[in-house]
This record gives structure tokens, sequence and C-alpha cells, in this order.
């Protein structure tokens, strides 16, 4: 049984990613950590140019687990009210009801979250932190498969508000698409001018909400060995105790960091995780969290993977 | 308003924070440290025979210290939270450390026969116990400690040590450390302060200023001199004031009493013992006395001496006790005195003093004549004008015209103080050169005779106080080698004594010994010349040879202690046959043997009997080396064939103080020795080292195969094979050729980016390196399915059919594909280039997979 799900989960799991991949070219490696993100049950920030197809990633995911999708732009002026909801009057009833806003969805794609107000931000957070939305001393339950995509432009900041370290770490982990390589980039002009059939047409979600969360709780449960969870301590050390950071990090990251690991080792094929994991989704994650204290945050977590001896010990 | 509860607080809190893992800076301890570690090196070194032996030592010390802190370094880079390791080794470099001091002593005291006190041993394991605290200086408390350390080892060392640089450094160090304590009490207190109000440091500044001001004026302004001199007056050991204090100890309040007499007989003082009793000694300067008062007694023998002028004479100036009359003769049998005559006190038994370097050999008379049990000297030859002098800064200098020889090193200064000394042979060191007593100008004073006699002539004794400057020298037995000694043609070991010599300077019995005694001797030294002798090599080396032989063969007999109960001693315990016969003895007999040996190989040796003044004796206090009747020595001289006298020492225990090593001389003696012990083993020598560069070379070949046969066992046998054997033979295999695995690097990364890529495609590698991290990484019971089994077979035989060939191809390509990755990806910066040069190949280029790259 548990091996026919296994199966089964492997098999969802490539539907999502042929489904990303034909929406997104040639960003295999983005879009395995997208998926990884989704698996541990994180949420994800694109910090990364115009135009490089964050909201089609978005979108294309949200069509692949046949989830709601919503969509907020985000501005100065929008209102945490514009992003829960809000109660409204009903005369006819004469009873305050509630209008529930985009937060009410599986994914939400918040665009460009840095140009909202702290205000707004915080309600954001709120329901990415807790997964629900306390309005007039009501608290409403979110979606169990709820997931956040929120862009920010590095370029333009003014008028911008930055988001706190505090809330950073609401995020598991930050990513950048970057420009496409030439032949993704040629077959991408290609279909925009008819000559090849765009393959991300209204095609079927490859997965249902359900299995989704039932695909985040077998994440949960993968193996990890004594010995890789100490290598984890051991970088966590490294930069708890590094000269150019002040903030360290906290015991949600580490979490979040062995959750995304746990969720690699599954696409990877693995029902354990190897130190491997822990390297390959270290920039990813570090990096939401450093970004705003460290200036040169690639060669910190350089530094520290290579301070630390991966453990290659037989099992005992 | 500053708060006391909130600076306490504040101050506990910083106490807490710099006992955690972040270290306050610790530049202040260190400097005390080091500046303490520097005192008792100089004080170590100023009490040591032999100060490089200190130095080397504080050398390893400075290694010790600089290994732990790259040590530390390095686990710092690797792991920052782990402290046991570092903790152990803190431990291990501060046992080494202390270690070393007493181990050092041990060892030159067996090797090299110098030694160091106790104290001063004791002290420098504390300095090193405080360094070692300071090493750890993680902890607030551990300073505290350090700091503690330190200011008991100056204290000690400022105690025990009279050199004014080492007071003034002491002082200094007390300066600083006041300076840091405050430093320390300041910086706990400055977050406190800080938080609430800004306080300026101007008393600080003052203080500072108005100390500075002082010291300025103190040596500035004021004439330096007088300055110098009114502090000398406070300083300990410094020589005094004018003043004179009867209760004063040392220093303050004795000036003028202490002016010793080290450079002139007539500028004396101390009056500290019976030295200076009345006697009837005759002195060696005549001046006139015109002063009032009752007349001196005169000595009733009158003597040669040296009129002075009437502002020479001295008051105090009075004459030594008598001693006992040396004897002339020096014979194999002897036997302690059978009472003691009178109580000769603490001075009475000192002979000499010797300001200067030790150990030195004084000698007094020499004897070239023995006759099997008595040995004697040829009637010297005295010629006055075998000696020039002439004024050296307005000094009268007395020397003896000789060739400086290319095996001597002239220039060896000493001061000899004549206390108890009853005989007009001045004392002479090795190699004599030249010599000075102050006001003694007149040529027509010594006699210096063709067996190397200095004779104060028309003297009985030279009196007591006289100092006599002399310059010596010292020879290098490296260059002694490439001189030829004089060689005697007849090779008589006993020489006939002349009817005039009998009974006439020699104690020895007038009967001779009888034949039998003397054919036993001879057999034994004959014995003893084929046993030490070399054929065929220069005359130094069989001359070091029967030196060498004699004193490791023979035990050195202890000293009768003149002060217990004599013990009639029979005659066969002490001549030179019951010596030949049980190899153990006096000093004369080790000296007798060495000389007859040499005779019976055909050398001219004689004998000379004088004063040994060993180091032990050095009186840190009066600054001499006191040489007492008990340091009555006796040694050998062999002829070179220009007729020169070279000393020999073979009495163990005894060191050849004439024996200069320059630095050149002990390398050249190391490639000599190694020359000729390659010269000898040549060919085991050879073997061997073709072996060992055979095996070093090939050493990566012999592992490859080693393992390889071993896997090619288990597959044929079929032993049990298991995934984690892939990764492990793997990396051996590639290791062999070369290509090592960072430790950084995932097994798996290294697999991937290696050998999966050579993979046949039978082997489906990510099913392989599943299994290998199954095997490590995956908890609970291993479930192998048989297509995993045969999979890890096959795969492993995949491994053995590589050749190095194949193996080294892909190495040196795969370390070229990463050496243009690291140029492009990592490019500035570096992170790995430096961790990993122990690798043959190049793994500069290995980048942990931050991008999140699928499996290829």
């Amino acid at each position: 049984m548990h091996t026919q799900n296994t199966c089964e989960y492997q098999s969802s799991i490539d539907r999502i990613r042929n489904q990303l991949n034909r929406a997104l070219v040639g960003k295999e490696d983005v879009i395995e950590m997208v998926i990884a993100c989704l698996l541990a049950k994180g949420h994800l920030l694109f910090d990364d140019l115009p135009g490089l197809g964050k909201t089609t990633l978005a979108k294309a995911l949200a069509a692949a687990i046949g989830g709601q999708f919503s969509r907020v732009q985000c501005t100065p002026d929008l209102m945490p009210s514009d992003v829960t909801g809000f109660n409204v009057f009903n005369q006819q009833s004469r009873e305050f009801e509630f209008r529930s806003g985009p937060v009410f969805c599986d994914i939400l794609l918040a665009d460009e979250v840095n140009r909202t107000t702290p205000r707004t931000q915080s309600a954001l957070f709120e329901a990415m932190a807790e997964r629900q939305v306390t309005v007039d001393n009501h608290c409403y339950e979110l979606s169990d498969t709820f997931f956040v995509v929120a862009t920010q432009n590095p370029l333009d900041s003014h008028g911008a508000f930055p988001l706190p370290e505090a809330q950073l770490d609401r995020f598991a982990m930050k990513l950048k698409i970057g420009l496409p390589g030439r032949e993704a980039e040629l077959r991408l002009l290609s279909m925009a001018i008819g000559e090849v059939s765009p393959s991300s047409e209204r095609a079927e979600p490859a997965i249902d909400t359900k299995t989704l969360s039932e695909l985040q709780k077998h994440v949960e449960q993968l193996q990890v060995a004594e010995t890789v969870k100490k290598y984890l301590l051991d970088l966590v050390d490294i930069l708890r105790e590094h000269p150019s950071i002040t903030g360290g990090i906290s015991p949600r990251a580490v979490l979040t960091w062995l959750r995304v690991a746990q969720a690699i080792a599954h696409l990877r094929g693995r029902d354990f995780v190897i130190p491997d994991d822990i390297q390959d989704t270290a920039y990813p994650v570090l990096s939401v969290r450093l970004g705003s204290s460290v200036r040169n945050e690639q060669e910190v977590i350089e530094d520290m993977l290579s301070r630390v001896e991966v453990p290659i010990k037989q099992k005992a | 308003m500053l708060s006391l509860d909130r600076v306490v607080k504040t101050t506990k809190k910083v106490d807490a924070q710099s006992a955690g893992s972040k270290a306050l800076p610790s530049g202040g301890i260190w400097g005390l440290t080091l500046l303490a570690a520097c005192l008792v090196t100089a004080v170590r070194c100023q009490s040591h025979w032999m100060p490089i032996l200190i130095v080397l030592q504080a050398l390893f010390g400075v290694f010790c210290v600089a290994g732990f802190l790259f040590l530390r370094q390095r686990f710092e880079n690797k792991r920052s939270t782990d402290r046991t390791r570092e903790n152990v080794i803190l431990l291990i470099t501060g046992t080494t450390m202390i270690a070393s001091v007493w181990i050092l002593d041990v060892v030159s005291r067996s090797l090299l026969e110098s030694g160091e006190a106790f104290e001063c041993r004791l002290i420098a394991s504390l300095q090193q116990l405080a360094m070692l605290f300071c090493l750890g200086t993680r902890k607030t408390r551990w300073r505290e400690i350090a700091f503690a350390c330190n200011l008991a080892v100056v204290i000690f060392v400022s105690a025990i040590s009279e050199n004014p640089q080492v007071v003034w450094l002491a002082a200094f160090f007390l300066v600083a450390s006041g300076w840091w304590m405050f430093g320390e009490h300041w910086q706990r207190l400055k977050p406190a302060l800080s938080s609430t109000q800004t306080e300026s440091l101007w008393t600080v500044k003052l203080s500072t200023i108005l100390l500075l001001i002082a010291i300025v004026l103190l040596f500035g302004l004021a004439r330096p001199q007088t300055t110098w001199s009114a502090l000398a007056g406070f300083m300990p050991s410094s020589g005094g004031e004018n003043s004179s204090d009867p209760f004063a100890r040392s220093g303050v309040g004795d000036g003028e009493q202490l002016v010793g007499g080290t450079d002139q007989a007539d500028s004396f003082g101390p009056v500290e013992t019976d030295l200076f009793l009345e006697s009837d000694q005759p002195t060696l300067y005549d001046a006139f006395n015109d002063l009032y008062g009752e007349p001196k007694k005169k000595s009733k023998t009158m003597e040669r001496a040296i009129g002075l002028e009437s502002e020479n004479f001295r008051e105090n100036h009075q004459q030594l006790d008598q001693s006992s009359q040396a004897k002339q003769g020096l014979s194999t049998r002897r036997e302690l005195p059978k009472t003691k005559t009178k109580n000769q006190g603490r001075l009475g038994a000192e002979v000499l003093q010797l300001i200067g370097a030790s150990p030195l050999h004084v000698a007094i008379d020499r004897f070239d004549q023995f006759d099997g049990e008595s040995w004697w000297k040829s009637e010297p030859d005295f010629q006055g004008k075998g000696i020039t002098f002439r004024k050296n800064y307005g000094k009268p200098w007395f020397s003896i015209p000789r060739r400086v020889e290319d095996w001597e090193v002239p220039g060896r200064e000493h001061r000899l103080r004549i206390i108890n000394y009853n005989s007009a042979h001045v004392p002479m060191p090795p190699y004599l050169k030249a010599w000075h007593i102050d006001k003694v100008d007149r040529l027509d004073f010594f006699q210096w005779s063709s067996t190397d006699h200095l004779l104060m002539s028309g003297r009985k004794s030279i009196p007591s106080l006289t100092i006599i400057h002399v310059n010596s020298g010292g020879h290098r037995p490296m260059l002694l080698a490439e001189e030829s000694m004089k060689k005697t043609a007849t090779r008589s070991l006993f020489d006939s004594r002349a009817p005039k010599d009998q009974g006439k300077e020699t104690m020895a019995p007038e009967t001779p010994p009888d034949q039998e005694t003397l054919a036993g001797i001879t057999k034994h030294v004959h014995d003893l010349a084929i046993k030490y002798g070399i054929e065929g090599r220069p005359d130094w080396f069989e001359i070091e040879s029967v030196v060498s032989g004699i004193r490791n063969d023979f035990r050195l007999a202890p000293k009768p202690n003149p002060e217990t109960k004599p013990q009639p001693l029979s005659r066969d315990a002490t001549d030179l046959a019951t010596f030949l016969t049980r190899g153990e003895g006096a000093d004369y007999l080790f000296a007798t043997t060495a000389a007859l040996v040499l005779r019976e190989l055909g050398y001219a040796t004689r004998l000379v009997a004088g004063y040994y003044a060993p180091p032990e004796n050095y009186d840190r206090v009066e600054g001499v080396t006191k040489v007492h009747f008990a340091d009555a020595h006796v040694w050998l001289e062999v002829c070179v064939e220009n007729g020169r006298w070279i000393l020999l020492e073979p009495t163990p225990g005894y060191k050849d103080s004439a024996a200069v090593w320059t630095w050149g001389d002990r390398a050249r003696l190391v490639a000599l020795t190694t020359g000729r012990f390659l010269a000898t083993y040549w060919p085991t020598l050879l073997t061997v080292a073709i072996i060992l560069i055979t095996l070093w070379g090939t050493r990566a070949r012999l592992a490859d195969a080693l393992v390889c046969g071993w896997f090619s066992l288990r597959i044929k046998f079929r032993l049990q094979c298991h995934a984690g054997q892939i990764g492990w033979l793997g990396q051996r295999r590639l290791a062999s050729v070369g290509l090592n695995r960072p430790r950084t690097m995932s097994i798996e990364q290294f697999f991937r980016r290696s050998l999966c890529r050579i993979m046949p495609e039978s082997l489906d590698s990510r099913s392989i390196l599943t299994s290998m991290s199954a095997h490590w990484y995956r908890q609970g019971p291993q479930v192998v399915t048989n297509a995993e089994r045969e999979q890890t077979v096959a795969t492993i035989k995949w491994l053995l059919s590589l050749s190095r060939k194949d193996l080294r191809v892909h190495a040196r390509g795969w370390s070229d594909e990463q050496t243009k990755l690291a140029a492009s990806v990592v490019g500035k910066t570096g992170i790995h280039a430096g961790r990993h040069r122990k690798s043959k190949q190049v793994m500069s280029g290995w980048k942990p997979l931050t991008s999140g790259k699928p499996i290829s």
C-alpha cells in the first residue's frame, strides 16, 4: 500500500513538474525548488526583475494543483482588508457578513509585495504563518494547502517598504528565476509567433489539493539520520557565529530548511535525506534570511558549506 | 545619576557575556605574559652554564604556543561550537611546555653535564602555567589566574636576580600590570557607565601627563648622571652610596664597605670574615707610610715587592693568615692527612676565586717524568727574557710571545683572586697569553720556564687578595685533527730518576716500585693501547679515542671528605695497578693512565696539577667562582709537533674547559661522523634507501593493488558486498591516481561528478547512488533486494576492471573541467582554493549546488 502510494505521489509530482516545465521553459532547477517549497508547506518569494515569468509560474502552479488561485497587486494604498476580506452590513438580514478577500485561496500571488505598506504586509504574514485570518475578532481558517508566491523587484527601491527580517522568516525560500537560456528564449519567441503551439494550454490539474495535502504529510515523515541532523546543526552553528551575521538563524528557519531538504529528497526519489539535500537547499532557504543583513550571502553560504565536513559514516 | 545597582548588574552581565563564546580582547595579558617570559628567560640565561639551552627551550615554548594558536584557528574554521578538542590540545600544549623545562634539565644534566637550579625550574614552570592560562583566555577567570601567576613569577625573579636591567623590567611590569588592571576594570564598567552618562577620562589623562612630566624632569632636565647616582643608592646590590650603616644588609647604606676588590688588590674593603686578620705574610707592595700613630708590625721576611708612593698606602690593608704548605711533587699513591691541623673555616679552604667563565683548568705545576708510581718534573729552565712587557691602557701587561696556532682560540679573559695560595707559581689557565697584576710593572718579577712554568721570582708566595688578570685561550678540537703530534722515539713508559731529583721535589717513596708491579702496569697499559688505538687515522682521533675510552671505561671514585674521620687507606686501594684492575679511582689515576697509554702509542705527554674551577661553585652574590682545596685536580697534556701542549681531560665529570666548539666545527663534526657512518654502512643504507624510495614512489599503486586484491577475493569467494563498499572502493581507486575527495563534498556528489560519467549504461548510476546513500543515511533495517545485490556486485566488478590509466585520464579531464568551472563560477571568492592543497589533482573548482540543480 505504502509503495503504491509512493508511486502515485511520484507520478503526480512528475506531472506537476512537466506542466510547470511547459509553462516556464528551461528553468528545471527553479521549478524543482518551487515544488519542494510547495511540498514543504512553505511560502515562496521571488526576488527578480520584471518580465521573467514569476506570475506565469505562479499561475501555472495554481493550475497544476487544481486549486483556487488569487492574485493581489500590492500597492501603497492596498489595505489589509483588501487582502483578508472584510465585514459588510447586510441590510436585508440586518447582520454583518464576511466578504472573504483574495487570501482565501490555495495559491495566492502577492505581486510586488514590497510596494505595499507594512500594515498590509503584516496582515498577509499572519495568514502565511498561521494559515488563518482574523477580522473583527473572528478567526477564519485558510486552506490546508495555502501557498503564497510573493514577488518583489530588487531594482526600484523608491516608495518601497522592504520586508523586515521577522517577516522574511515566514518565507521558506527566495528564488531568482533569471534569464532563460538562448535555446529556451528561441523557443519562447517561436511560441509567441505561433510557430510552436504553447504546451501550457488549459490542461487538467496534475494533482488535487487533497493529494497535495497527503503528499505534504508524507514529506514530513521522511527519514533524517542523526548524522545528517548534526550536519545541519553544524552548518547553522557556523552561521550563528559568523561575524558578519547579526541576527543568526532562528529555529523556525532550521525546521524549514530540514523540511525543504526532505521535500528535495522526495523529489529525487528517496525516502531519506542525505547531506546533498541539505547542501542543495542551503542557498534558497538561507538567502531569504541573510539577504537583509549580509551583502554577500552567496559567499557566506559557500564558506559555511566548505567549513563543515560531510558525515560519511556507516549507520550503526 | 549613576545607579550603583545598575552598574553592578551590567558588570555581571558583561562578565557573563565575556565568559561565553566570544573572547574579550586579550592583548594586555599577552603583553604582560610575554614580558614575564622575557624576564624569566633572562634570569635563567644568567644563571645557566649553557644559556643556549634556555634560549632553545624558550623557542620551543614559542613553537608550542604558535602550534596551539594554529590548531585553534583551524578548529574554529571547522567547528566553532565544540571546545573539547581545543581544551584537550591546550592541556597537551601546557603539559608539554611545563614538562620541557624538567626534561631539558634531566637531559642536559646527563648529556651535557650542565643543569639548572631547582628554583629556576620551578619559576619557569610557573611561567609556563601562566602562558597556558593566557592561551585559554576565553574565560575571564583564566586571565586573572594568568595575571596572578605572572605577578608571582616577576616578584620571585626580581628577588633572586641582582641584574639592574631585570629589576627595571620588573618595575616596568608592575606599572604595566597596574594599568592593565585599571583597564580591565574600566572595560567592565564602561557599558554601565556609557548607558547612563558619559564621563570623561580627565583624571586618567591628567595623571598620565603628570607622570610623563615627572619622568622628563627626572631624566631630562636634571643631569642624568646625578639622577642615576641618586637612584643607584636605593637599588639593591647597586654598590651602595657613600653612607655607612652598620645594620645594612646589602644595598642602601653600605657603600664604601662594599667596593669589592675585584680589579685592584689595594681597593678591597669587605671585612666579612677572618680573611683580614693580621698576618706576617710579605706584601706585594711596599709603600712608604708617613702617617702618625703606632707603626704597623713589619714582616720579618722580606720578599721582592713593588715600591709604591705614599698616596697608595691604605691603612686597612692587612694580610691573610698563613695556609699550609703545598707539596711540590705528585705521587699516584696518596693518603689522607691523619688529622686536621686547625679549623680553617669557610675561607680557609678557599684557594682562589675566579672571575669569569667557568669551568676553567688552572694549572699550577707540570710533571713530565714518571717512574711507575710517582711523577716529578725535570729541572725547569727559567728564562726571564721569554716574557715581554707592554702597557695597555695604562696597565702593565706581560705576555709570552708565541705564535697563535690555527687551532687556537685566543682572547679568553679571566681574573684570578688569590685567597689562600701559598706558592710562587702563578696559576695559569690553559694556553696563557698574557697577564697583569696591578702596579706590577717590572719584568724581573716573573720567570718563564721552558716547561711552561710561570714563577714569581724572588718570592715565596703570591700574597692574598692579589688579583691576576689573565688572557688565555682555548683549542678547537676539529682543527687539531689536522695537526700532527709529537712522537717520542723510544716508547718507554717509565723514566728513571736521576740522582739529583731523588727526594727533592716529590713525596714519592725513596724506593722505586718493584718490577712485578711495573710489569703489571705495562701489560694493562699495553692492552688499553691496543683497545683504544686507531691505526691509519689522524693522531688527534687516536688521542680522543684514548681519552674518551678512559672516560667511559673507568669510574671516578668519590673524593674522600676531609671533614669526616679519615679512613686508613691501604696501598692497594689507591695505586695505579689497582686502578687499572678495578677500573675505579681518583682523578690523578685517570690522568696517569691516559698519559701512559698515550706514551705507549708514541705520544709525548705530561701531567698537570692544579685546580678545576667548577661552575657549581659559582657564588651569585659575589659573582665569583670559588676554588677550594678540594678542587685540586690533575689532568694531562699532549705535545704537538711544534712543541705546544694541548690540554686533555680524561676524568669523567670534568669538562674540557679549553675546548671551543664553534658552530662550524660542530657542523664539520656532524658531517665527518655522518660521512664515516655512511662510508661504513653504505651498502646496507643504499639498499634500505632504494627499498624505501621504491615503496614511497609506488605507495599509491601498492595501496590500490591491495584494495583491488581484497575486493577481488571478496567477489571470488562470494563474500557479502554492500552498497557502501562501492563508495569506499571508488574513492580509494580515484585517490590512488591523486584525485581526492574534498572532505566537505559528499560522496554522492563526488561520484556523480567523477565515476558516474564513465559508468556503462548497463549500470543505473542513479539507483547505485541511492542504494549507496541508503546504506549510510537510511535508518531502520536495510532491505536489499536481489537485484540491488547483483547491481552492487556488478558495480564493484566494474570498478575493479578500471585500469589506473583510465582512472588517471578521467581524473585529469575532470580536474581541468573543474578548474574552468572554478574560473567561471567561483570567480574571485576562491574559498576552496587553499583548503585542499594536499590533493594532487585540482579540486578548487568544487562548488556546492546551491542553486538546486536536479540530478543529471
